[in-house]
């Protein structure tokens, strides 16, 4: 390649930056070589690669430039040339650093960016979310529902308890002392049960609740890492 | 080279490389006279000529020579300033660095 065709590959390359811009690069660029000499094109071309990578260059500058950046994060901190007044700060000027992609400033460009890309992935991955979310609630729902089913057996096993209990000291009185004993047996091991889960419903409302609730926030957390300190 | 060049650090060695020349020096001498310190590649320094252009740091002016026009860029007051700042921040940086290489304590 030559170093014409090298620069009417730049002029092709450069069609979608300003006027301005592109006559001010293909005018330094062909200085550049002119100032070189023929001796050193060969060199030269070699060195700078590509047309492509040089417009590459070039724009990737224009667009930290056009971002209209006010801050900037430095050695010292956020700093914004706006509020700076004549501060004697070391990064006065913003700018990327040479190639290596995207500088810290431009922080609300950034964020808006960043929002955008969020909500973009959420709508992405919503069925996986939404399942979950889903599985979740139906979790709990199930928690709640086996709760107030335990709950309800205690109550169930307190009136049979209740209603043997009755029968039992009727037939004491009145019927068969054995058969009333008996009943009345079946009673008290019946009211153990209904204890028993009554015991074990307080143990669920007092310790399994909290520790249900503090396992789904943990998760939480996993999932979305450093939530609280992004708000 | 082992250690990477910030952009500050670039934009001070430029400065420092334009400032040199009274009468103002063109990008391809710029180039050659950076790489005596650093390696930078041809396509390097354009992008970061162009922005201290824009901020104000150099001001840019052709003059014919041979024939054709040649781009030349000089220092401007507000890129001295700058300069020296960078000197400043250089020197305060360099020699704590320097300090901490040679086992000495810091002030």
């Amino acid at each position: 390649m030559k170093k014409e065709d090298f620069m009417r590959r730049l002029e092709t390359l450069l069609a979608d930056i300003s006027e301005e811009e592109r006559q001010e690069a293909l005018a330094y660029y062909w200085s550049y070589f002119e100032d070189a000499g023929e001796e050193n094109e060969e060199r030269i071309l070699r060195e700078l690669e590509s047309p492509e990578k040089v417009a590459a260059t070039i724009k990737a500058d224009l667009k930290v430039d056009a971002r209209k950046e006010t801050g900037a994060f430095t050695e010292h901190g956020y700093e914004d040339e706006r509020f700076a007044g004549s501060s004697q700060s070391m990064e006065i000027k913003k700018k990327p650093s040479q190639s290596k992609g995207w500088s810290s400033s431009g922080a609300d460009e950034n964020r808006t960016l960043k929002i955008a890309l969020i909500v973009v992935i959420a709508a992405v991955t919503s069925p996986i979310w939404i399942s979950l979310l889903a599985g979740i609630v139906s979790f709990i729902a199930a928690a709640v529902g086996l709760a107030f089913g335990f709950i309800a057996a205690a109550v169930a096993l307190y009136i049979t308890g209740g209603v043997l209990f009755g029968v039992g000291i009727g037939q004491i009185a009145v019927g068969s002392i054995a058969v009333g004993f008996g009943l009345v047996g079946a009673a008290m091991f019946v009211w153990a049960v209904a204890i028993l889960i009554t015991v074990f419903c307080v143990w669920l409302c007092g310790k399994g609740i909290p520790w249900l609730c503090r396992g789904i926030e943990s998760l939480w957390k996993k999932v979305f890492p450093g939530k609280e300190k992004a708000i | 080279m082992v250690f990477n060049t910030g952009a500050a650090l670039l934009d001070a060695i430029v400065l420092a490389v334009v400032s040199k020349e009274r009468e103002g020096t063109y990008g391809y001498k710029i180039t050659q006279d950076v790489r005596q310190a650093i390696e930078v590649s041809e396509s390097t320094l354009y992008p970061v000529l162009r922005r201290l252009q824009k901020d104000g740091c150099l001001e840019v002016y052709d003059m014919e020579c041979g024939g054709r026009n040649r781009r030349y860029y000089k220092i401007t007051d507000s890129g001295s300033a700058q300069l020296d700042l960078y000197r400043t921040e250089w020197e305060t940086y360099s020699s704590k660095i320097t300090m901490l290489f040679s086992g000495g304590e810091l002030a």
